[in-house]
């Protein structure tokens, strides 16, 4: 851990995961409404990560799904970092049943990147929208990117990580679950929040326990 | 009238909004926490409560499954649902299961008096 790094009381934490829960909440909404079915929500998790307990978070979230397909969405403002949307193809080809598109839209892929992609945005969108809002802190959101598909769950780390591993020392991470056990789909969305976004969630926490 | 409340809430945060929100409100009432399903069934064995105001994704035992064991025991009071989870099949659900009303986090003020007037709770 940096000599730096900024800390969260419980309290802070608590504060910071409701935020969190309410942007699942209307996130776990769109979903319901796209597939028309009942999405399940889990209690978000929120803590502050370092180096080697990513490749170990990353690790064991994989070990839940199959073949995964990955998204990258960069943040920038006052709310800055990394989301990471994860599907599996199973759910992914379910999802694009759903949604009436081909199961296979390009070739030689067993997945649809057109619905990896609205999927992801529609999610991350949300989620960061909300999280923003929440700490009335601006945020500003890129396009999302497709960094894996058809991934076995062991380079996830990697995939993640891989190009960016050398530039943080601690983030905090949001971690978001959604399932909906009638079509057997499941995704998760990580948020990493940047080290230099700390301070200000910490002023804005602040205010909202006032 | 006094109103005997229980919040039910795992964030302390959101308890302490909704608290506010009471008080702002000026409802007269007598406000007892809990921390999730488990422990709001333990506070009805020894209290009676004329509302119970409780989220839905909770540990331990989740609003859905509250909100079952209040209809289980003929909770005579009313049930609200507050919470992010704002699924049509969610407040169905949650309707089927006896809630009298369902409030959207973030918890507006309004919103929770527009509630409480609509079921009769406050006028």
């Amino acid at each position: 851990m940096s000599k730096d790094k900024q800390c969260f009381s419980s309290e802070e934490f608590d504060v910071i995961r409701e935020i969190v829960n309410i942007s699942m909440g209307s996130a776990g909404s769109l979903l319901a409404e796209y597939i028309g079915a009942f999405v399940t929500l889990s209690v978000p998790n929120v803590r502050m990560i370092d180096q080697e307990a990513s490749s170990i978070t990353l690790n064991k979230l994989g070990v839940e799904y199959d073949a995964i397909n990955i998204t990258r969405q960069s943040f920038s403002g006052a709310l800055s970092g990394e989301a990471i949307f994860i599907i599996d193809n199973s759910s992914n080809q379910e999802m694009s049943s759903i949604l009436g598109y081909k199961a296979c839209e390009d070739n030689n892929k067993n997945i649809n990147t057109d619905v990896l992609l609205e999927i992801s945005q529609a999610i991350i969108g949300t989620c960061i929208r909300d999280i923003g809002q929440g700490f009335s802190l601006d945020v500003y959101l890129s396009q999302p990117t497709i960094i894996g598909t058809e991934q076995p769950p062991s380079k996830l780390y990697d995939l993640v990580f891989g190009q960016h591993n050398t530039n943080w020392h601690d983030l905090l991470l949001l971690d978001i679950y959604f399932s909906i056990e009638t079509n057997k789909i499941k995704c998760h969305a990580l948020i990493f929040i940047t080290e230099k976004s700390l301070q200000k969630i910490h002023a804005a926490v602040n205010q909202l326990m006032l | 009238m006094t109103i005997s409340i229980l919040i039910v809430d795992d964030s302390n945060f959101s308890r302490h909004m909704l608290k506010k929100a009471i008080q702002a409100s000026n409802i007269a009432s007598h406000v007892t926490e809990a921390c999730n399903g488990l422990k709001a069934l333990d506070a009805c064995d020894t209290q009676n409560f004329d509302v119970i105001f409780l989220d839905l994704t909770m540990p331990e035992m989740s609003g859905y499954d509250l909100l079952d064991a209040l209809k289980q025991r003929n909770f005579a009071g009313k049930s609200f649902v507050v919470s992010a989870d704002v699924q049509e099949k969610a407040v169905e659900r949650c309707r089927n299961l006896g809630a009298a009303g369902f409030i959207r986090k973030p918890l507006k003020e309004s919103d929770l008096i527009q509630t409480l007037q609509g079921c009769g709770v406050i006028s």
